[in-house]
């Protein structure tokens, strides 16, 4: 069990941390026909924008009550009530996401007050799902931020009635968390339609985030993701996948509603978790394992004996949100590595059981100082920490918000036995491309040296 | 399709203004214009720098984002402190590509991301407590740093802190430069007035320290006043500020340091680029120190030889001379590079949505191409920003302010421009609808653009976006009709 090493400056150093409110407008981007609503400052907004574009290289829905002074002091009700109306207008969403900020928070918003006073104000507009979200940027990350979305989600959208667990005997609910990128679900989706089942992914970036040419020219909502009307048949089905320690308390929430029994998974990665994934499947559907996934596991079993040359006690710093700090650390231990550094920007159950002695809550100043001090040989962490590496010298492997210095980190397969196959090539690759075994050259202590040959003969003599 | 008269790009101004219900219709109407050089003073047909609209996406940021992400972030030798919770300065982190010299983390601090990361306590129980904690632990990190400054976010202004009390008893600890800056997002409608906000705090706390203190000055001192050095666009300036003989002595605040902060007031005269960010500190200096301010732009070959002379004509006839020569040495460059791409780009319409100077400065450099700029307009201009804008645009050509997505989308739909150029936020939108697009902000992580070495750089990207084989397989071969049917008709 690792211990929590607590922050213990007053100064963040190129922080690791991305905030709550972002967290949780990215949930609500996997949501089809959805737009995000931000309570704060246009700042708030343009900036969340900008990092999700950079991110993605997606157009990002995103909207803004665009507090200002005065209803920043007098107050901001009205900027709520307005701009939803203004949303519900103008792009007539299935669903409209209100995370709150540092800003609305301070000043004390009740945001499902205002709700409520929406649909009094505006009753023809009712029929359209409005679900806020206390979200400050001064607790949590991103993670948490996304976990909170999820569960509000399910608060408003599951309903109360109708709950009849394995009567849509083929359909398995999916909670997913923050650490799964649009191509890890994609393959999720594979992986449990292999056995027959028909999988419900909440949220669904894989279906509105995946970098795709859409077929519309421009949309101001979201162009895919898990649609509204499929929230209804939760408590239809006959199984929920939950994806990710960050959702613990969602998924307690879905249990009790709708009965349905659960199985939770901390990670995806790695010949383990992902036989506990293939296990479960095989369970729920009665199908045998498909020849394909059995092919594929057999693929990485060959990858783990291909690369443990490299990985065995190879020295890896991690800093990431807790669930993806989780998987990953359990990844590269059941290779044989060590974790030399473990950085989490913030608190959560998961990580007393990161497989190593303490996880440090941090930025990425407290990584660099780690990773140094204990000669770690490979960073894991986002883009940000590219300078990181190149003063260790080390080189970095980029998971995580954000990624804006390469090109298709948000596509990118982690999970299951084919993303945990090219997880352990990429991090082999990296550690023999910056490393020479080199040791001194050894010269014979009898060796003629050239020296020796040049000097004339007496003066050899002398000597 | 030819440029459009000005009864037609009225009428198009209307059929855009129609969806709205009418009071956000007149509203917006206000910001939709037609360009017409018989205007003399701007507010008489466009209304700028007013509040965006609740739910109506606007691209514009925060006093925070003026004052961190432009005015001071770029100044290299100072500590900037996101002073709040975590999220401002790390959405934002690494988006300016301000460049300087220097060691990040030794004696420079750029790229890095300071923040007090502040948390449920802080908020609580407040932050002056911790930031005195944070400006030891800077000093101590840190020792170079040449001073700090406190950039306030949003909940600093509700808490009630007394941030300036902190700043005033650390900086006589110090004895450094120590500036609190009130950008608290929620301040004003747009990051205009963060720049007016980072102006001030300059104006307040930095910009008379050497006041009577001896300066080895020449008669042509000049310095460069707001340019971000933006892939590395104040270097390519300075170069030819240098090359007709005139020594800059402080760069705002691309590359800069607070030492030609200070010093700025000693120049004879202050070139402005970025006039809607800096030029509060400009007229401050002219009041107070008697410094005269010129407005200049280094885009394109055109407006670079206007400018140079303009700047030439306030010194003597030994600058007039050079700035002639320097203009003569790169003319032949210059024609070689028009001769180049303008065959390539001559006749493409250009649509611009940016801030600061660029909807009107790159004009010049566009034209210089042979292409057209057909629409253009601001994120967070005032006025005086649209009275010189006028003149720039050909007539009868589009003007929008604080434009919406709805309402550029329609715009563009409509007038089918070959490229547009504006920021990160609308670049995949436009992109995905199969028309070329350049980030206008940050160069899309090219440039310089300014002066003559950036017109080069300027005109192949142009040439590469807009020309690029990639546009002409938008349509997968089994949609494309209008081939299918030549096919039949061939077999």
């Amino acid at each position: 069990m690792a211990k929590i090493n607590k922050r213990n400056k007053a100064l963040a150093v190129n922080p690791l941390k991305v905030s709550q409110s972002v967290g949780a407008a990215l949930a609500f981007l996997g949501i089809h026909r959805a737009i995000p609503m931000l309570h704060g400052s246009q700042g708030c907004t343009a900036f969340g924008k900008v990092f999700f574009v950079r991110h993605f290289r997606e157009p990002i829905p995103l909207q803004t009550t665009a507090m200002d002074q005065i209803s920043t002091v007098m107050n901001a009700d009205d900027n709520v009530i307005e701009g939803l109306k203004t949303i519900a207008e103008k792009n007539q969403p299935a669903l409209i996401g209100l995370p709150t900020t540092g800003l609305s928070e301070t000043q004390g918003t009740d945001i499902h007050r205002l709700v409520k006073a929406f649909y009094d104000t505006y009753p023809q507009f009712r029929l359209i799902p409005v679900v806020p979200v206390n979200s400050p940027d001064y607790l949590g990350c991103l993670e948490s931020g996304f976990a909170l979305a999820v569960k509000a989600l399910l608060e408003h959208l599951v309903p109360t009635t109708g709950n009849r667990p394995g009567r849509r005997f083929r359909q398995i609910n999916v909670l997913v968390g923050s650490a799964l990128t649009p191509g890890d679900l994609e393959h999720l989706r594979e992986l449990i339609e292999a056995f027959g089942l028909q999988p419900i992914i909440i949220p669904d970036l894989a279906d509105s985030l995946d970098g795709h040419l859409p077929e519309v020219d421009f949309s101001p909502i979201t162009v895919g993701g898990t649609p509204v009307s499929a929230f209804t048949t939760l408590g239809e089905s006959v199984a929920t996948l939950v994806i990710g320690r960050s959702l613990n308390s969602a998924a307690d929430w879905l249990k009790e509603r709708t009965q349905v029994p659960d199985f939770r998974f901390d990670s995806l990665m790695g010949l383990e978790a992902v036989d506990h994934l293939v296990m479960t499947l095989a369970q729920i559907s009665g199908q045998p394992v498909p020849e394909k996934i059995e092919r594929q596991r057999a693929q990485l079993q060959d990858a783990m004996l291909d690369t443990h040359f490299m990985l065995g006690f190879a020295r890896i710093a991690i800093a990431a949100d807790p669930d993806l700090l989780y998987a990953l650390s359990c990844l590269v231990k059941a290779m044989g590595a060590e974790i030399t550094a473990a950085v989490a920007p913030a608190n959560a159950p998961i990580l007393e059981e990161v497989p190593t002695a303490e996880v440090k809550l941090g930025d990425l100043e407290d990584v660099e100082n780690q990773a140094r001090a204990q000669g770690a040989q490979l960073l894991i962490s986002n883009s940000h920490a590219v300078g990181v590496a190149e003063r260790l010298h080390i080189p970095l492997l980029r998971v995580g918000f954000p990624q804006y210095d390469q090109i298709g980190g948000y596509q990118r397969l982690w999970i299951g036995y084919r993303g945990t196959r090219q997880t352990l090539f990429d991090l082999a690759n990296l550690l023999s491309s910056h490393q020479s075994h080199e040791i001194p050259i050894y010269h014979s202590r009898y060796a003629v040296r050239p020296e020796e040959v040049i000097t004339p003969f007496a003066a050899t003599h002398q000597s | 399709m030819s440029a459009l008269t000005r009864e037609e790009t009225q009428a198009l101004i209307q059929e855009v203004l129609e969806v709205y219900p009418e009071k956000a219709q007149k509203d917006r109407a206000k910001h939709l214009a037609v360009n017409n050089h018989d205007v003399e003073q701007s507010k008489k047909c466009i209304i700028s720098n007013r509040k965006s609209l609740p739910g109506v996406m606007t691209v514009r940021g925060c006093a925070y984002a003026g004052s961190k992400g432009v005015v001071w972030g770029p100044v290299k030798d100072m500590v900037h402190i996101s002073h709040g919770p975590v999220g401002c300065g790390q959405y934002s982190r690494a988006g300016r590509r301000n460049y300087y010299v220097g060691t990040t983390g030794v004696n420079t601090f750029g790229t890095m991301n300071f923040t007090s990361d502040f948390e449920e306590r802080d908020i609580v129980f407040g932050g002056d407590k911790k930031l005195t904690k944070i400006i030891d632990e800077i000093e101590m990190l840190f020792p170079l740093n040449k001073g700090i400054t406190v950039q306030s976010e949003c909940p600093i202004g509700l808490i009630g802190d007394d941030v300036e009390a902190v700043v005033k008893r650390k900086a006589t600890e110090t004895g450094k430069a120590i500036v609190p800056v009130r950008c608290e997002g929620f301040r004003g409608v747009s990051q205009s007035l963060g720049h007016h906000i980072a102006n001030d705090s300059i104006r307040d706390w930095v910009l008379a320290k050497r006041d009577g203190q001896a300066f080895d000055s020449t008669p042509y001192d000049v310095t460069i006043i707001g340019d971000y050095n933006i892939g590395g666009d104040a270097w390519s300036s300075r170069i030819l500020l240098e090359e007709i003989g005139l020594r800059v002595i402080a760069q705002w605040s691309g590359d800069g340091t607070i030492a030609e902060i200070e010093n700025t007031s000693k120049a004879k005269l202050n070139l402005i680029h970025c006039y809607r960010s800096m030029n509060y500190i400009a007229r401050h200096m002219e009041e107070k120190y008697g410094v005269p301010w010129l407005e200049y732009n280094f885009f394109g070959p055109t407006k670079i030889a206007e400018s140079l002379r303009k700047i030439a004509a306030c010194f003597d006839d030994q600058i007039k001379e050079k700035a002639e020569q320097v203009i003569a040495k790169y003319q032949p460059i210059m024609a070689a590079i028009i001769a180049k791409y303008k065959p390539r780009l001559t006749g493409k319409k250009v649509m611009l949505y940016v801030g600061g100077l660029r909807p009107r400065h790159i004009i010049g450099a566009y034209e210089d191409l042979g292409m057209e700029v057909v629409g253009t307009g601001y994120e967070f201009a005032h006025n005086d920003d649209y009275d010189r804008t006028i003149k720039e645009m050909p007539n009868a050509t589009l003007l929008y302010d604080d434009v919406t997505g709805f309402e550029l989308e329609e715009f563009v739909k409509r007038i089918r421009p070959n490229l547009i150029g504006s920021g990160i936020k609308e670049k995949y939108i436009f992109q995905k609808m199969g028309i070329p697009f350049r980030q206008m902000h940050s160069w899309d992580y090219s440039g310089p653009y300014h002066g003559y070495d950036g017109f080069a750089i300027f005109a192949r990207d142009m040439d590469m976006t807009i020309n690029n084989p990639c546009w002409n397989n938008l349509t997968p071969p089994w949609l494309a009709k209008s081939k299918d049917d030549t096919l039949h008709k061939a077999a």
